[in-house]
């Protein structure tokens, strides 16, 4: 099972971080089951690698965080999609569609 | 010099950004393996698996306190000051009518550009400036750390940076 992972492709992190924020912010350890529940072990997603990519995030202003109680009364950060990242994941999501029509497209005629 | 200007730095930033960056994969790390133990495993196992989830935690650990020094304010302040020093310098080494005048000026733009470099290599660097006293210490500390999790009081985070 292990063999069939993928590795996600460069910058596909961020589009799944953006999407995963779209509906309520989260923690760290919150974002990344989510986004392993939806992957379904298709995809190789190392849990260490969320967070340069959400710190990176929040250099952006795609995304804000705020110290709060986790569900089991422990300190957790909790990320905040902001409407920079809105409209950034937007945009991803129209190149993300753009570029699997073309590689569709190529693929179907080869 | 150097190490005086360092600790002022990190009393400005470096421990509170590392302490909110440990706190923060400590809370992660921390759940992944309640998770794994509540799945059957022994402590141990849940160590080991937690590690081959999570990925190299020492790189993670490294970018995630890079990335926040860069947006520090502290930080922003400190490089906008040094490269105004240097720009008065700059101004004050052209406009001056006086040669002893003009070495003020040049005092100014080695201060700032000197400066700037400081702060700058800090954020590529974390342990340049490091004091060695501080190295030694927690290289010790490291040796005498027990590797049996069991009766073990150090956070998951130190936990898996210590286990070599």
């Amino acid at each position: 099972m292990a063999n069939n992972r993928t590795d996600l492709m460069q910058g596909t992190l961020e589009l799944l971080i953006l999407k995963t924020l779209a509906r309520e912010s989260m923690h760290g350890y919150g974002i990344v089951q989510r986004i392993h529940e939806h992957v379904d072990d298709l995809l190789k997603v190392e849990d260490g690698s969320l967070y340069p990519a959400l710190y990176r995030m929040q250099e952006r202003g795609w995304v804000t965080s705020q110290w709060g109680t986790s569900e089991n009364n422990r300190r957790a950060k909790y990320y905040k999609l902001t409407r920079k990242g809105r409209k950034q994941l937007d945009a991803e999501c129209a190149n993300w569609n753009r570029i699997s029509r073309a590689i569709n497209r190529v693929l179907q005629t080869t | 010099m150097a190490s005086a200007f360092a600790r002022v730095l990190n009393s400005l930033s470096r421990k509170d950004i590392e302490r909110d960056v440990d706190e923060e994969l400590d809370f992660h790390i921390g759940l992944l393996q309640q998770e794994y133990i509540r799945l059957g495993m022994t402590p141990e196992q849940a160590i080991n698996a937690t590690e081959e989830r999570f990925g190299d935690i020492r790189r993670v650990r490294k970018e995630c306190v890079d990335i926040s020094k860069r947006q520090r304010p502290t930080v922003l302040l400190l490089k906008l000051m040094f490269a105004l020093i240097f720009l008065l310098g700059v101004m004050v080494a052209v406009f001056s009518p006086e040669t002893h005048v003009d070495r003020v000026g040049h005092l100014l733009m080695t201060i700032g550009a000197l400066s700037y470099f400081l702060v700058y290599s800090r954020n590529f660097n974390p342990s340049f400036f490091t004091p060695k006293s501080l190295l030694l210490k927690s290289a010790a500390l490291r040796k005498s750390t027990p590797k049996n999790i069991n009766n073990d009081q150090r956070s998951p985070v130190e936990r898996l940076l210590s286990d070599d």
